[in-house]
């Protein structure tokens, strides 16, 4: 039982992870209806802004890790943003409204490029990410321990998640990413700046990809240049879980399968961690292709 | 009952709404018939029914005394009903030769094999398709553009591309969705023309859905007119013209 | 009467060239005729691969993982069961018999392509075929993830350019006949091929298994030439070279697709001269410039931007090209 509860809390924090990731898919294929291959490569530059910046930024607050982490998750975001907004001005919009398999090999490219390119210049080898979060036992009984880092990550998470919840059912450009996964066209008819709140999508969502990678790196401190490809594969396999498209859908994705993830690795054996994710999807493709919270849509004939 | 088809209380529901109500009638084999109604009527989504791309949600489709309910519509194509659609879709890639020779993969006498080696029966095979679709095309005056690429013809002659590559899979059935949309008063003539001429030469029952009354009233011998999904009347084109209700139905959707 | 047959001669005529060929096999430059064997491999992958994604205008990103399976089942065949029937019977049973195994997962495959499209179905393959590589990566009786090793080189020219007219050949044939028409139909218009009683369903799980047959071939071909595999070397990246190929040949040529083949396979090496021939660059940019799949991503973005519909157009400039060359004039064409 001990045990259990410890492998949920594990799963629940990876989980909150893989949600933020999935919220990045789901907000760009709702919108522009591809697949941002190159949104887990995001993610791993967002760690690798911390492993860089972390040291810098703990020195200069003293140490202090309550305002060092904030700061490093935000110096992420940011740098992440922009390198969000640049994909999708480089190689996307030249490409919008080409068919699918364009676009979707052009993400593979740009994703393809990232890593090489981070394996070239800064070299593939494994890089120890520094503790960002302060270890304290919170809570600790006969058979349960709970540390802080699980719940500073899943607090992290659920307050973004919050934070964009409020951006995309509060604000002006929210309404209008809204207008825009509804319908594209009519959205641009009506007078949106299409391709501004595209762009703002991408920030949103490489945002939250770069906290996703900083909270990442706090549990498997590993940083390296192909880090991104599974946690971003399986991040949208969240997204479709959910239903894609869906906001709450991508972050109840994203807890499934950080939890029957990491239930699998703890009870049945390490090695089929990075199937089960597949297998889910294919599974909710075959029975349930518009995913747990989607709505379904028929083509007109 | 030897008509060609029987729908019998055909309902479609899609979530709340009703697209299709308890709707019944019937089409003989040599029958020329027209079904309409105000936009939305739900005139497709029967069309959509008989051809099994909508299960209906009740009701019974019997073609030649046999349900066609739940077969699938390629099923439902080779059991010998064809149809047009509204959105002309014919293959964009292809030819106007090749999108009539798709209407044939169904009579083909060979399989995958023989289609990879060429061999045995293939060139008896195609020597067949060709001379069938080459007929056809010649029959509509089509041959100039056999090795055109269909997308690129003009709206007309798409219209009739359409007509001819159903009529390739050989059927006792034609259904019809607006074949006159988008065609200046001439081509409706031809048009006219061609429906009456493919029924007598091909010896067809057609079904077909038109808002210009000009070609109902010219050319069917029955029509049914639908108005949110139920039959509000039924009877030969005088009637029809007549008839309080559907003079209501097509007034009250001119005021909106 | 030529003319009738003139297709199946070619075909005798590739294969007869290519048992010449193989026979001098070794007064080759090793490094060229390597890349040549390559080359012949990729063709077989692009090719069926393109049935898929071009003529059927399905969407898949496995076919590493078809690859992987013929492979690994004629690796095993040739270790455990045929071994010992020699070259010219052994060899063959194992190759089918990792097309077999690989054409088996392809109606597993296949099956999802019925209800989904696009995107959806590039990830669920791509899941697929990552899948079959952990699974592969499990299973101790062919090395799992150490690999496998000691297989028998008896891959040799004759054998890869035999399946590559056969490859050619069989599916060109395909996809001329009125049947063949069938797959353009679903690509086009799906709702428009299914009113017109084509079985889509049937159609497109044909595809798939078509294609990973050869795939599968192509994999026994690359297991028997290469001697040593592992898991690894079937990732996904390896199926997004064969979409590549597909891409730049114009989807739906087979021709054009054949051409994209040897030319990527080609471009791959040569992009290992890179850092020669541009020496007067600083060293740091040279070190980059040696990560060839750095160079190859940004040729795809590249590629993908400037000219989406493939290098060679909708495989046009090749058959015109071909047109002139042979002097086979449109009437030919259009009976054929």
């Amino acid at each position: 039982m001990g045990e259990f509860l410890q492998q949920l809390m594990n799963g629940l924090s990876l989980g909150s992870i893989y949600a933020l990731i999935a919220l990045g898919y789901t907000m760009v294929y709702g919108i522009l209806r591809f697949i941002n291959f190159a949104h887990g490569e995001v993610f791993m530059v967002g760690a690798f802004v911390g492993l860089w910046s972390a040291p810098a930024i703990a020195d200069f607050f003293g140490g202090n890790l309550f305002i060092a982490g904030p700061v490093v998750i935000l110096l992420a975001m940011v740098v992440c943003s922009i390198l969000g907004v640049l994909n999708e001005r480089i190689a996307y919009r030249p490409l919008r409204g080409k068919p699918t398999i364009i676009v979707l090999i052009t993400a593979i490219g740009v994703s393809l490029f990232y890593q090489n390119f981070f394996q070239s210049v800064v070299g593939p080898e494994p890089r120890r990410f520094p503790d960002l979060i302060p270890q304290t036992r919170v809570l600790e009984t006969d058979y349960l321990i709970v540390g802080s880092t699980p719940l500073v990550v899943i607090g992290t998470a659920f307050g973004l998640m919050w934070l964009l919840r409020f951006v995309v059912l509060h604000t002006k450009v929210g309404t209008a990413m809204r207008a825009l996964s509804f319908n594209l066209q009519a959205a641009r008819l009506m007078g949106i700046n299409v391709d501004r709140v595209v762009a703002f999508t991408f920030v949103l969502g490489s945002a939250l990809a770069a906290a996703a990678a900083i909270l990442f790196a706090s549990i498997y401190p590993s940083v390296h240049p192909l880090m991104g490809l599974f946690p971003g594969l399986k991040a949208f396999v969240a997204a479709v879980l959910g239903g894609i498209g869906n906001l709450p859908g991508a972050a109840l994705g994203g807890l499934i399968i950080g939890v029957t993830e990491t239930l699998v690795t703890g009870y049945v054996s390490a090695t089929y961690r990075d199937a089960v994710a597949f297998t889910i999807l294919i599974l909710i493709l075959l029975f349930r292709p518009t995913g747990l919270l989607g709505s379904t849509a028929t083509e007109k004939v | 009952m030897d008509d060609l088809l029987t729908v019998d209380k055909l309902t479609m529901r899609f979530g709340g709404l009703t697209a299709v109500d308890s709707l019944s009638f019937s089409v003989p084999a040599d029958g020329l018939h027209g079904l309409i109604g105000p936009n939305g009527a739900g005139k497709t989504t029967v069309f959509n029914m008989i051809t099994g791309v909508y299960a209906p949600t009740a009701g019974d489709i019997r073609f030649n005394g046999s349900s066609v309910v739940g077969k699938k519509p390629f099923q439902i194509c080779q059991t010998a009903i064809a149809r047009t659609f509204q959105n002309i879709r014919l293959c964009p890639t292809l030819t106007v030769f090749e999108n009539i020779q798709i209407a044939q993969v169904k009579n083909l006498d060979y399989g995958f094999f023989t289609a990879t080696t060429h061999a045995g029966r293939f060139r008896r095979d195609e020597e067949r398709v060709a001379a069938e679709t080459f007929e056809i095309l010649d029959l509509f005056n089509l041959r100039r553009v056999a090795h055109e690429k269909a997308t690129q013809l003009a709206y007309g002659d798409q219209r009739r591309v359409e007509i001819v590559r159903a009529l390739a899979t050989k059927p006792k059935l034609l259904l019809l969705d607006e074949p006159a949309a988008g065609m200046n008063p001439v081509e409706k003539q031809e048009l006219m023309e061609l429906i009456k001429e493919v029924k007598e030469r091909f010896n067809v029952a057609i079904l077909l859905i038109e808002h210009d009354m000009k070609v109902v009233m010219g050319i069917c011998e029955h029509i049914v007119v639908l108005d949110h999904g139920a039959k509000i009347a039924a009877g030969p084109p005088a009637a029809i013209q007549a008839d309080p209700a559907v003079i209501e139905a097509y007034l009250g959707e001119a005021t909106h | 009467m030529l003319r009738k047959y003139w297709k199946a001669a070619t075909l005798l005529g590739v294969v007869l060239v290519s048992l010449l060929i193989s026979q001098v096999e070794g007064s080759f430059n090793q490094y060229i005729f390597q890349i040549v064997i390559y080359a012949g491999i990729n063709i077989i992958l692009a090719v069926s691969l393109n049935l898929i994604n071009g003529h059927t205008g399905q969407f898949s990103l496995g076919h590493a993982g078809f690859m992987a399976i013929g492979a690994y089942t004629a690796a095993v065949l040739t270790r455990d069961v045929v071994g010992s029937w020699g070259m010219w019977i052994g060899f063959p049973v194992a190759l089918i018999g990792g097309g077999l195994m690989a054409a088996v997962a392809g109606v597993v495959v296949g099956i999802p392509s019925l209800r989904l499209r696009g995107d959806y179905l590039a990830i669920v393959t791509l899941g697929f075929g990552e899948i079959i590589r952990v699974i592969i990566q499990n299973l101790d009786f062919v090395g799992g993830a150490r690999g496998f090793a000691a297989i028998p080189k008896l891959t040799d020219f004759f054998w890869v350019f035999a399946i590559v007219g056969l490859v050619m050949w069989s599916l060109s044939n395909l996809v001329k006949s009125t049947y063949g028409k069938g797959f353009l139909a679903v690509r086009d218009d799906e709702i428009a091929a299914e009113a017109m009683g084509i079985n889509t369903t049937r159609y497109k799980v044909t595809a798939f298994v078509t294609g990973a047959f050869f795939a599968g071939l192509a994999g026994g071909l690359y297991a028997h030439y290469v001697t040593y595999i592992t898991p690894t070397q079937f990732s996904f990246i390896l199926s997004i070279e064969h979409v590549m190929m597909v891409i730049v040949g114009g989807m739906g040529s087979n021709v054009g697709v054949a051409f994209a083949a040897v030319l990527l396979t080609v471009l791959k090496e040569l992009l290992k001269l890179v850092p020669d021939l541009l020496w007067f660059l600083p060293e740091w940019l040279l070190r980059i410039l040696e990560n060839r799949m750095l160079l190859f991503s940004i040729l795809l973005v590249v590629i993908m931007i400037l000219r989406p519909q493939g290098l060679f157009g909708e495989g046009d400039w090749v058959r015109r090209w071909w047109r002139k060359l042979t002097g086979r004039g449109r009437k030919a064409e259009a009976t054929a």
